[in-house]
């Protein structure tokens, strides 16, 4: 016993300095079981701001037919690691899930830094160190390029409904991967189609390229960890554990399904670059990296159905990219703002580093009638 | 008997001037069960929504024939465009949600 208080002290040092040599930012608390809320107290001190964004996003609260209107299921603002606004509509609750859609490659590409921090794959890495069965042609492809979107793989990223439920959507690569002939197999249906482009040359808005991703990574990772990986080295780590990830018989991931306070939980992480409660669970530079245009982008975009935001490495950021003549998407945020975005119906979250916030909304947007710009000045206001 | 014939010709237009100008195989019925049984399967049992939620949420993104059932006591939806086109979708696990069968 006489040993034991020093070896406590000894183990509490080295743990303490093990989480300082990774560089971890340190917080108050981290929300790995709950959420900190101050909403009351901020509603309270401002009545009018929080009116506001009611009046703008919760005017709707039915079924109507068509499901016109500005439709919010949740919305939910963290500052400083606390809630200062959260409220649901249309059934959600804080324990109601939303199906994120293309999140997933926000999420993938976070779960490709856990590979990476593991060792089970580098970003050099051709595809077929990883897969077998991919066209020899397609083995230039490397794990940078699929996390860049730049494979060159000839891929038409139409979406569902992007136009009108009544659109064919047979032409699309999206819906023959995910419902139709590649669905059995989703990694190996994208990296079978032909190549436009040299890998690394070109950007292009891929959904293909992510589940490729989620198809290598998951080939690299699964047989050592298990299928739960995801869970076991990422998601319970940060309290997302009852999040579901659907994939097909071969175990790449297609959709993430969270609630919104799961979603601010993976904001958390990038908001503090890759680190969870003085562990780091993404590589030093992960987060910066994935906030940073690719090459590609700048270089030439093949634009199908993609406006003017700008790509970062699995999510978009808030940056003006003057060899594509675009500017900043959100004017009215700072330069630092990264967010993801996907599915069919405005939600999206946003990361704010410079003020310390995240913004989460789950939407049910089905017209197009829905002003995002207005939406993130009216939570500035609550969070300011 | 007109309704269903006006039905029959509705359907065999729909499929014939569908702008498909790619090599892949499944029309778009066949995909929009799919996508609808997909989508249904997993706002019922993996998001917990309620079914008017989800069938007006699947509806929008799904040829306007698409029909579904829905098996509570074995978590399952069925889909189908007429008789001749149908998919389901199964929920599986509360880590990976739905599945194809």
């Amino acid at each position: 016993m006489k040993n034991f208080f020093p070896a406590v002290i000894l183990l509490a040092t080295l743990v303490a300095g093990a989480a300082r040599a990774q560089n971890c930012p340190t917080r108050p608390y981290w929300p790995t079981t709950e959420w900190r809320s101050r909403a009351a107290e901020v509603k309270a001190a401002r009545a009018a701001e929080v009116a506001a964004l009611e009046d703008y996003a919760f005017k709707v609260t039915g079924n109507e037919p068509g499901l016109t209107g500005v439709r919010v299921a949740g919305f939910l603002i963290v500052k400083s690691g606390e809630i200062v606004y959260e409220r649901y509509a249309l059934g959600a609750d804080d324990d109601k899930r939303q199906n994120y859609m293309g999140f997933a490659r926000s999420v993938v590409g976070a779960l490709t830094g856990v590979a990476v921090a593991h060792g089970a794959l580098t970003l050099d890495d051709s595809v077929c160190a990883h897969l077998d069965n991919v066209p020899e042609g397609n083995c230039t492809i490397q794990v940078q390029h699929l996390l860049d979107m730049s494979s060159g793989l000839d891929w038409q990223e139409s979406h569902l409904g992007a136009t009108g439920a009544l659109d064919p959507v047979q032409h699309c690569s999206v819906a023959a991967m995910s419902f139709g002939e590649g669905r059995a197999d989703m990694a190996r249906f994208a990296l079978n189609h032909p190549r436009r482009d040299e890998p690394g040359a070109t950007w292009q808005f891929s959904t293909g390229d992510s589940l490729a991703l989620s198809g290598v990574v998951g080939a690299a990772m699964t047989p050592q960890y298990g299928e739960h990986w995801p869970w076991s080295l990422l998601l319970d780590r940060i309290g997302a554990g009852n999040s579901v990830f659907t994939h097909d018989p071969r175990g790449a991931l297609l959709h993430w399904i969270a609630s919104l306070r799961d979603l601010a939980r993976f904001g958390y992480l990038y908001l503090n670059d890759g680190c969870w409660d003085g562990e780091r669970l993404l590589p030093e530079h992960w987060v910066a990296e994935s906030r940073t245009v690719p090459e590609a982008f700048k270089r030439k975009r093949v634009v199908e159905l993609w406006g003017t935001e700008v790509a970062g490495r699995g999510w978009m950021v808030n940056q003006a990219v003057p060899e594509q003549g675009l500017n900043k998407s959100w004017p009215n945020l700072p330069d630092d703002a990264f967010f993801m975005a996907g599915g069919l119906d405005g939600t999206i979250l946003f990361v704010i580093p410079s003020l310390d916030l995240l913004v989460a909304i789950w939407g049910n947007n089905h017209d197009g009638n829905y002003d995002m710009g207005r939406m993130m000045d009216l939570s500035l206001a609550i969070a300011r | 008997m007109r309704r269903l014939l006006l039905a029959l010709i509705v359907l065999v237009g729909m499929a014939a001037t569908s702008a498909c100008s790619d090599p892949y195989r499944q029309n778009d019925f066949e995909l929009s069960v799919a996508i609808r049984a997909m989508l249904m399967c997993n706002c019922l049992y993996a998001m917990n929504m309620d079914e008017q939620f989800c069938a007006a949420d699947s509806a929008l993104v799904t040829l306007p024939l698409t029909t579904y059932t829905i098996d509570v006591e074995h978590k399952v939806v069925d889909t189908q465009v007429g008789l001749m086109w149908s998919d389901r979708q199964r929920f599986v696990s509360e880590k990976f949600g739905c599945e194809f069968e």
